[in-house]
């Protein structure tokens, strides 16, 4: 069991190892019961690609773009400034909003309509959905705010009793 | 995702053309009652480590904007999404699991494993996978010269590590990590995650990925831990064995 | 080339190891020798003393080479010594990895683990400070108020220190590094709970200047306080001073009142603590000084007044009198003439030809 000390720079040269290692074992610079304990196993499972500086260019091949059937429907809904939202992306459950356009989108599609009428479909459901979050927000804050709490806590018939109170200590 | 899952379920039926050639070479032969692990494809099971599907969960297939890739990263990628690039993931897991059973091997053998990392973000991250797993961390200021003058910095001799796993490989987002080029100046294998904008030529075993999102580099760190520690277990039981 | 099973059964030690047994033998002959030179000095120097060498101690060496090889050198590590040789050489550093040559420390790489580990344990500490937050804000619990951290006594402790601590050579960057992560630590709502490994980074803050403790003063058969301040030293001068409290203000140095000056500037020397203070009508002093001029005389009176004083002022008045300087002992003495020269610093006039 033997390894790479810091004595013995084996390359300097070259940065691929393999064919190194070998040649020292090969030329007897290196004894093969002192070979690096990696080399067996680089031997078992070689790398995909030799390891190399000077590696050949790659195919000057243009990237593929990646497009869906839905990306025209996403852009039309898009361009009308629909289902752009915030995404939380450290919690991933539920769809981001453009999906949920796309889903309605499909299941009116089914029922027959045309794209245009779809737009303005869910245009007025976003609508409709914006007003009823708004309002459920507004009684929601309403019941949360500070007199709505004071009143529920505060008995209305004692109050007056408190005030007599103090005015009899006084 | 599917023809991954496939290509590694065959994989357990066969035995792979150079595993055979180099076999012959070695003393096996004269020990053929004892099954050496390098004769298995995967010895470790490395493949049941992880999906396509883990890896995308993840976030894994992010990659940079189009103007920062390296032309080396071409073959790795699916494509570009509206300028995004995006990984192909089968290569990826492909090439994941190759470093895996590499790493598993290493310390199988008793092999000092060493991890870096250069983003102050996922740091201790590393260090505590580090420390979990018995073997050592890099994430700090490199300073030169610890493997090519070692003796000096460490005033003795000093072994050095016989793996190191990069969990990205740039220093800041211009320059490459000194260490990449100097573990392959001292003939140490590495592991690198590489992004698009990162060069795999001098990574032993590229795994091209994301490697900002600490969710990716949370996945990465258990799967090499686990590697890992399955290669020591294996090894405790070598251990007692011989003994 | 045998395989890899087999080469693993020889158990090689590996090299790094090999080399570090190496050198600790080498290192262990050498003390070796060493303590055998030293106990037959012991015996030697014994013998010259003409005491037994049985019972001969390190106390003895010491004083029988001072005995016989007396030396004038200013500088006390400068002048001849025999110690053990333990004390004399460097410890051997242990070593830091196994057989196998893996080192025991996870950081070791980095060269400097005992460092990068307190800043890993920081980050390990805030992390658990987060979580518990994090429970505390689910539960909707009440942190506790008395249990919160008080640091106003103490201060990080200084990069010597550090260094001491970690048996580890601290640059300035990483002491900078070490005090913003402990900063942030501290800053947490709920840093009380890793008060101890906090507290093993403080150092108490108790003021050094005045470490020395302030004299209670005595009381004499009148049942007046009073305070001798013995070696009052500035200059050549060299004096007591008692003061006294409740007192006049009556000032007697060498039985004479303030006129034992002749000039302004030392009378308004020996004045100045009680004026400072605001005690010239409430306390008397006596001095008996000789030596030196009337600068070094005045000198040593006020500083004297100043010592004296510490005992009858509150502790206010005691840091305004260390900010004005009263409390600081001037140690300048004159400084010698240079030969080729006419003083100390003075220079003949300078001719062409």
């Amino acid at each position: 069991m033997s390894s790479n000390y810091s004595g013995i720079s084996i390359t300097r040269t070259s940065l691929s190892r393999n064919p190194q290692v070998e040649g020292l074992i090969k030329k007897g610079a290196m004894k093969p019961d002192d070979r690096p304990l990696w080399f067996d196993i680089y031997r078992a499972f070689p790398p995909t690609d030799e390891p190399k500086f000077s590696r050949p260019k790659t195919e000057n091949k243009p990237i593929k773009q990646i497009f869906y059937p839905e990306d025209v429907m996403r852009a039309k809904f898009h361009a009308q400034k629909l289902g752009i939202g915030t995404v939380n992306m450290l919690m991933s459950t539920g769809d981001t909003p453009t999906k949920k356009l796309l889903q309605k989108y499909d299941k009116l599609k089914a029922e027959g309509l045309s794209e245009d009428e779809i737009i303005q479909k869910c245009k007025e459901l976003i609508e409709n959905e914006k007003q009823q979050t708004l309002s459920k927000r507004k009684t929601d804050l309403k019941l949360k705010s500070v007199t709505a709490q004071i009143l529920t806590e505060v008995n209305m018939k004692n109050i007056f009793d408190a005030t007599s109170e103090k005015e009899n200590e006084k | 995702m599917t023809r991954v899952g496939r290509r590694f379920s065959e994989l357990d039926g066969q035995v792979c053309e150079h595993t055979m050639g180099c076999s012959a070479m070695f003393a096996h032969d004269i020990y053929p009652q004892h099954k050496d692990p390098l004769d298995h494809p995967d010895y470790f099971h490395v493949h049941n480590l992880f999906t396509v599907k883990d890896l995308f969960d993840a976030r894994v297939h992010y990659g940079h904007k189009e103007g920062s890739l390296n032309e080396h990263m071409k073959p790795y990628l699916y494509g570009s999404r509206l300028g995004h690039l995006i990984f192909d993931l089968d290569i990826t897991a492909e090439h994941l699991r190759k470093a895996l059973n590499f790493a598993a091997h290493i310390a199988y053998r008793g092999g000092v494993i060493i991890f870096f990392n250069r983003n102050a973000q996922n740091a201790h991250l590393v260090e505590k996978t580090a420390l979990e797993c018995g073997e050592y961390a890099h994430t700090r200021f490199w300073q030169g010269g610890i493997f090519t003058n070692s003796t000096r910095q460490f005033g003795a001799v000093t072994r050095l590590p016989d793996l190191c796993i990069f969990l990205n490989t740039q220093n800041n987002i211009l320059n490459q990590h000194t260490a990449v080029r100097d573990s392959a100046k001292m003939l140490i294998p590495t592991i690198g995650i590489v992004d698009t904008n990162c060069s795999p030529n001098i990574i032993t075993y590229p795994v091209p990925g994301n490697d900002d999102t600490p969710v990716a580099i949370e996945l990465y760190c258990k799967l090499f831990k686990a590697a890992i520690l399955r290669g020591k277990e294996e090894r405790k039981k070598f251990l007692q064995e011989t003994e | 080339m045998t395989d890899w099973e087999t080469l693993n059964k020889g158990k090689k030690i590996n090299k790094a190891m090999k080399a570090y047994l190496e050198r600790a033998k080498e290192h262990d002959e050498f003390m070796e020798k060493q303590q055998f030179e030293y106990k037959i000095g012991k015996r030697h120097l014994a013998n010259m003393m003409g005491e037994d060498p049985e019972t001969f101690t390190q106390k003895d060496v010491d004083r029988a080479i001072e005995y016989l090889f007396p030396s004038g050198i200013y500088d006390p590590a400068a002048r001849p010594l025999m110690k053990p040789p333990e004390e004399v050489f460097p410890t051997r550093k242990a070593a830091e990895f196994d057989e196998a040559g893996r080192p025991f420390h996870f950081l070791f790489y980095t060269g400097s683990p005992n460092f990068y580990k307190l800043l890993y344990d920081i980050v390990e500490n805030m992390q658990d400070l987060y979580r518990f937050d994090d429970k505390v804000r689910r539960k909707k619990a009440v942190p506790d108020p008395n249990a919160s951290l008080n640091l106003d006594a103490t201060l990080w402790v200084t990069k010597d220190h550090l260094e001491k601590l970690l048996v580890e050579k601290v640059s300035d960057l990483k002491y900078n590094n070490f005090i913003g992560a402990m900063d942030r630590l501290v800053a947490l709502p709920y840093s009380y709970r890793h008060k101890e490994f906090i507290e093993k980074y403080r150092k108490s803050l108790s003021s050094q200047r005045f470490a020395l403790e302030i004299p209670k003063p005595n009381y004499d058969e009148n049942g007046r306080a009073y305070v001798t301040t013995y070696e009052c030293l500035r200059k050549s001068a060299r004096g007591v001073v008692t003061i006294r409290s409740p007192g006049t203000g009556k000032i007697i140095i060498n039985g004479k009142d303030l006129t034992y000056f002749a000039d302004i500037q030392p009378r308004e020397q020996v004045l100045f603590p009680l004026i400072f203070t605001g005690m010239q009508n409430s306390v008397d002093v006596e001095a008996t000084i000789e030596g030196g001029g009337y600068t070094g005389q005045s000198g040593a009176i006020r500083w004297g007044i100043a010592w004296g004083l510490r005992s009858f002022v509150d502790k206010d008045m005691l840091d305004k009198m260390h900010v004005a300087g009263l409390l600081t002992r001037d140690y300048r003495r004159r400084e010698r003439k240079k030969p080729g020269q006419p003083g100390a610093r003075k220079k003949s006039t300078w001719k062409k030809r």
